[in-house]
C-alpha cells in the first residue's frame, strides 16, 4: 500500500545522515535535526554555560575552565564544537575516519557551518584553513578528513579555504590511542606553516578539526598561525568532557 | 623450502583479502618474513594458479562492479582519491564496514580450484542428542542431500522445532572427514550465542567466530560460525554452508550478501536455508520442484504454535498518547499476571518503545518496577534481555529485533499496531513463534492489535494454521 501511496503524494521519509535508517521528512530542517530517533536520543549537544576559550560546559559560570586557566594567555584559542565526544559520536567518527565512509563529512561540515554562522562570521576578514594529515596518513585513509569538513564549510558559507600548514612527523601510533602526556610531547613540531608570508595583521583564520580532547593540537597549530600574524579561532566537530578523555 | 609454502599457503587459502587486510594479517601471524621472502612466494603462487591478484573495484562491459561483495553500479561511488591521487576513484558503498574498496587497490584471492583442501580428520566426541522421531526423519533427509551434493536445500522447521539440534548430527561426519562447514548468521547476536552451544559440541578449535571484532578471526578452523558479512572475505572454502534464518533482514533481498555466501560455498558444496518463514520466491519454487526441501511443522514437544488472536482497538494509540487506560489491554495483563507469565510487547517504531513503557508503568503500578524497553539502538539491550530471560522483568516493550532467536520460556506477545507496514508476514510469524516453547508452560498467547486487519495479518494466521494442520498430520500418519 505504501508503494503507490508514494508514488502519487511523494515519499514522505528521509534516511537519518549517519546511521541511514528512515526518519520523519519535515521541510527546512536543520542539519541536526535530519537524524533518526536513535541518533537525536544519544548525541549530546554542548551545554551552556561554556568556557569562554575552549567551550568546555561547567556547571558554574562562563568563566575559564582550569585547563584554559592552566595555559598561558598568548596560547589559548578560542573554540567551538557541534557535540559531545560521547559513545555516538566516537562511533561516528570511526565510521568515517578509520572505515572511510566520507558520505559522513557532508552532514558534519555543514552542522559545523551553521555553527560557524552563528558565532564567528561577524568578523571581518575572514580565512579557512584546517589541521592537515601527514601524506602517508592520507594514503592510508584515501583522505584527508579535516580538509574535506574545510571545503564543505568554506563552500556553504562563501569563505576562501587556504592549504596553510604541513604535517611533518608521521606517527605510528594514532593521536586517539594516547594518553595526555604523549599527546602534548609528540606535537612538538609536528606541524609547520608553509603559506607565503603575506600581510595578513590581525586577519581571522578558522582552524578545522574534527576531534577536540585536550586542544593540543589546535593550540600547537594556532601557535604557528599567530607567527604568521593571523588571529586563529577554531571548530571542530566534537568535544571531548573530561570523563571521556 | 617447499614444505614450508605449503603450510603458509594453508593459512591463506579460501580468503578474499583487501591490500591492508593482507599486510595486517603478514605483520600478525608471520613477522618474521622478509618482504623480499613474501614477494617470492607470491610471484610462485600466481604461476600455480593458486592466486589471483585484481582491482577491488572495476569497470566490466560499461558498468562498475566491486568483486569483492558483488555489488554492481548501484552501489559505486566515485570520489578524490589520496591513494592515487586520481579525481574519481570508485569505491564500494555496500562492503564499507569491511574496510574500503577501491578501484586503486588490490584484492588478493587465495583459491586452488583443481584441488582440495588439505582433509584433516578430526576426532568429534560422540554426540548424545535426543532427537525426536521427526527431528531425526529431517536430519536423515538432509544428509541423504549433502551427500548427493544437492546445490541449495530449503529446510523449513517451524519457530521452536530445534533446528540447532537437528542440524549438529549433520555437520558431525563432515567434520570426521576433515571437511569444514561454515554456519552463517544475519546477526552478531546469534553467532556469539550459537559458538558456545556449538563449543559443546566440538570441543578442542574445531569451532571459530567471526563478527566484526572477534578474537579468532584470524583463523579459519573447519567449522566456522560467522555472520553474513563477513563470508565477503572468504571463497570457495566450505563443503556445507548453512544459512540460518535465511529470510532475516540484512539477507533477504540482498544480492550482494547472496553473492557472497554462494561464493564462500565450493563448487560441489550444499547449501542449506534454515528458516521458519520462508520467502514467497521460495515457497514457489518448492512447488515447483526446483528447490528441494524438508519440512519440520512440528516443535520438539508436539504442541502446536499458538494461533494469534486479533482485536480491533481503533482508540488504542490515541489513549496511549493521552495516558488513558484501555479495556482489551487490561484483560490482556490481568490474564498473564494470573497465569504467572511474562509478556513481549512490540510496537513498530522505536520512538514508539518508550511512551508504551511509560504508558504501561503508569497504567499497572503494580507492575510498575517489572517494565522495561529495549531497541536496537540500545547500549545495554543484552543485559536487559538477560533480565527479562531470568525472570526479573516481566513486561519487555521491543522492536522487531527481538522477533528471533530470543528464547523465553513463559511469554505471551502481544503486537501493538500490527498493521503497521514493517510487519509483514515473516515476522508476524516470528513473533507469534515466540510463545509457548516449552512445555511445562502453555497458557501464553499470541494477540495482535490493531485498526484494520491487514493482508500480512490474515496470511500470518493462515499459515500458523497450515503448519498446525500439517502437524497434526504427520502426528496422525
Amino acid at each position: 500500500m505504501r508503494s503507490w501511496w508514494s508514488k502519487i503524494f511523494g515519499d514522505s521519509s528521509a534516511s537519518c545522515w549517519f546511521c541511514q535508517s528512515p526518519r520523519p521528512r519535515v521541510i527546512g530542517d536543520h542539519v541536526w535535526e535530519q537524524l533518526c530517533a536513535g541518533c537525536m536520543e544519544k548525541r549530546k549537544i554542548l551545554a551552556y554555560p561554556q568556557c569562554k576559550v575552549c567551550g568546555k560546559p561547567s556547571s558554574i559560570d562562563d568563566s575559564f575552565c582550569y585547563d584554559c586557566q592552566r595555559t598561558p594567555e598568548y596560547e589559548r584559542v578560542v573554540n567551538i564544537s557541534c557535540v559531545e565526544y560521547n559513545h555516538w559520536a566516537r562511533l561516528v567518527v570511526q565510521q568515517w575516519k578509520y572505515r572511510g565512509d566520507e558520505r559522513l563529512s557532508r552532514p558534519m561540515g555543514l552542522w559545523m557551518a551553521s555553527l560557524i554562522k552563528q558565532r564567528f562570521l561577524s568578523r571581518d576578514r575572514f580565512l579557512i584553513t584546517y589541521v592537515p594529515c601527514h601524506r602517508n596518513r592520507v594514503y592510508e585513509r584515501g583522505f584527508d578528513q579535516a580538509k574535506q569538513l574545510a571545503h564543505i564549510i568554506g563552500a556553504q558559507l562563501h569563505v576562501p579555504v587556504m592549504d596553510l600548514l604541513v604535517r611533518q612527523s608521521y606517527q605510528d601510533q594514532q593521536q586517539s590511542k594516547r594518553s595526555r602526556e604523549q599527546r602534548l610531547q609528540a606535537l612538538v613540531g609536528a606541524f609547520s606553516y608553509q603559506g607565503k608570508q603575506m600581510d595578513v595583521s590581525g586577519q581571522s583564520v578558522l582552524l578545522v578539526d574534527d576531534v577536540y580532547t585536550t586542544g593540543s593540537t589546535v593550540r600547537e597549530c594556532a601557535k604557528l598561525l599567530r607567527r604568521a600574524n593571523f588571529q586563529p579561532v577554531a571548530c571542530t566537530f566534537a568535544r571531548a568532557n573530561s570523563e571521556y578523555v | 623450502m617447499k614444505q614450508e609454502s605449503e603450510s603458509v599457503y594453508s593459512f591463506w587459502e579460501g580468503r578474499l583479502l583487501l591490500d591492508p587486510e593482507v599486510e595486517r594479517f603478514r605483520t600478525l601471524h608471520f613477522p618474521q618474513q622478509s618482504e623480499d621472502e613474501w614477494r617470492e612466494m607470491i610471484q610462485r603462487w600466481k604461476e600455480k594458479n593458486w592466486l589471483s591478484v585484481f582491482p577491488a573495484v572495476q569497470l566490466r562491459d560499461g558498468r562498475w562492479k566491486c568483486l569483492r561483495c558483488g555489488a554492481d553500479q548501484a552501489f559505486i561511488f566515485f570520489t578524490p582519491c589520496g591513494r592515487c591521487e586520481r579525481d574519481t576513484c570508485a569505491s564500494c558503498k555496500h562492503c564499507l564496514l569491511l574496510g574500503r574498496a577501491r578501484s586503486c587497490q588490490y584484492l588478493y584471492q587465495f583459491v586452488r580450484e583443481e584441488r582440495d583442501r588439505e582433509q584433516i580428520p578430526r576426532v568429534v566426541k560422540p554426540l548424545s542428542i535426543g532427537l525426536t522421531a521427526k527431528q531425526s526423519a529431517a536430519m536423515q533427509e538432509l544428509s541423504a542431500y549433502v551427500k548427493q551434493h544437492v546445490p541449495s536445500v530449503l529446510f523449513w522447521a517451524v519457530t521452536g522445532a530445534g533446528k540447532t539440534e537437528t542440524m549438529i548430527p549433520v555437520i558431525e561426519p563432515l567434520i570426521r572427514q576433515g571437511k569444514s562447514v561454515l554456519w552463517c548468521t544475519p546477526r552478531q547476536d546469534v553467532v556469539k550465542e550459537l559458538a558456545p552451544r556449538l563449543k559443546r559440541f566440538f570441543p578442542g578449535g574445531i569451532v571459530s567466530e567471526h563478527y566484526a571484532g572477534s578474537s579468532d578471526k584470524g583463523m579459519l578452523s573447519p567449522l566456522v560460525i560467522a555472520t553474513a558479512h563477513q563470508t565477503i572475505r572468504m571463497a570457495h572454502l566450505f563443503d556445507l554452508v548453512i544459512v540460518d534464518e535465511a529470510d532475516a533482514f540484512p539477507l533477504e533481498g540482498n544480492r550482494a550478501l547472496e553473492h557472497s555466501i554462494r561464493r564462500s560455498k565450493r563448487t560441489g558444496g550444499t547449501m542449506i536455508l534454515l528458516t521458519a518463514t520462508p520467502t514467497d520466491s521460495w515457497i514457489r519454487k518448492m512447488r515447483k520442484g526446483v528447490l528441494p526441501t524438508v519440512l519440520l511443522p512440528c516443535r520438539f514437544h508436539g504442541k502446536p504454535i499458538p494461533c494469534p488472536i486479533w482485536k480491533r482497538e481503533t482508540a488504542l494509540w490515541r489513549q496511549i498518547q493521552s495516558h488513558q487506560m484501555n479495556r482489551t489491554v487490561q484483560r490482556i495483563m490481568d490474564e498473564i499476571t494470573s497465569t504467572d507469565g511474562q509478556a513481549l510487547w512490540f510496537v513498530p517504531r522505536i520512538e514508539d518503545v518508550r511512551v508504551v513503557a511509560e504508558w504501561l508503568k503508569k497504567q499497572f503500578p503494580r507492575d510498575e518496577g517489572k517494565v522495561d524497553f529495549v531497541s536496537s539502538t540500545d547500549e545495554n539491550r543484552t543485559r536487559k534481555m538477560l533480565r527479562f530471560r531470568d525472570g526479573s522483568i516481566h513486561h519487555l516493550v521491543a522492536t522487531t529485533i527481538l522477533e528471533r532467536g530470543i528464547t523465553v520460556p513463559q511469554c505471551s506477545v502481544i503486537v501493538l499496531r500490527a498493521d503497521h507496514p514493517v510487519y509483514d508476514r515473516a515476522s508476524l510469524v516470528q513473533m507469534a513463534g515466540r510463545v509457548g516453547r516449552s512445555l511445562q508452560y502453555q497458557a501464553g498467547k499470541v494477540w495482535f492489535i490493531s485498526n484494520h486487519k491487514t493482508e500480512d495479518i490474515c496470511q500470518a494466521i493462515r499459515e500458523i494454521q497450515l503448519l498446525n494442520r500439517e502437524a497434526c498430520k504427520e502426528f496422525r500418519g
